[in-house]
């Protein structure tokens, strides 16, 4: 556990999801100025389908049909709330 | 009383409760911070970063630091496969929030949209939470 906490591998990724969340917390800030709470936040639903796509794609988890559904119904979702 | 309130804290359900609540409580004070903030050039305006100068949204940065000790705590006790999916109660609770806090108006239409992302997290949320179990 020591050396993985010390590993170099395990400070890069430590430091990019760090500054990542920075980043996002900054734009939400921005976005928030100009837009309703209510409006914005049922678009971090979408982040739930981002984070199955990606760990698909990077660390090769299977995609499962329920991702498909969840995803078309998070997008549907999240259309009827753009159009409010 | 004191050996209660211990209790209580230390049961992981009413550490995920809190946790919920605090998301909530962050989100409507980031939101009023936001508004109050200066408005910076247009160039800078979209990282929201005036919004520092707000006494709002530095209580919003601290409930948001609450709800992640409080998520670290319920992750020792409870799996994420069934932690995450009750999280996503906070898609219920940040619209109520924005009703009544904030004096948002939410149509019928908005609604039904935020319905069909709760119903289709929910939907993920079981593989999403068993492969960030497995890092």
């Amino acid at each position: 556990m020591e050396d993985d906490l010390h590993s170099a591998r395990f400070k890069k990724n430590f430091a990019v999801g760090l500054s990542t969340m920075t980043v996002s917390f900054f734009i939400t800030l921005g976005l928030l100025q100009h837009f309703e709470l209510s409006y914005l936040y049922p678009f971090q639903g979408l982040s739930v389908v981002i984070i199955s796509l990606l760990a698909a794609a990077i660390l090769r988890e299977k995609l499962t049909p329920r991702l498909f559904y969840g995803a078309a119904s998070i997008s549907a979702g999240v259309v009827l709330v753009s159009l409010s | 009383m004191i050996q209660k309130t211990k209790k209580l804290l230390l049961n992981p359900w009413f550490q995920l409760v809190l946790s919920v609540l605090f998301v909530t409580t962050s989100e409507v004070f980031l939101k009023r911070g936001a508004v109050e903030a200066p408005r910076l050039p247009a160039e800078v305006n979209w990282t929201g970063v005036s919004g520092l100068a707000t006494l709002d949204v530095w209580c919003g940065i601290l409930f948001v630091i609450a709800s992640f000790i409080s998520w670290l705590y319920v992750l020792r006790f409870i799996p994420l496969t069934i932690a995450f999916p009750l999280s996503n109660f906070v898609h219920v609770l940040v619209p109520l929030a924005s009703w009544f806090f904030l004096n948002e108006h939410i149509s019928v239409q908005r609604w039904c949209g935020i319905a069909l992302v709760l119903l289709g997290v929910l939907i993920v949320a079981r593989p999403v939470a068993r492969m960030e179990e497995k890092l």
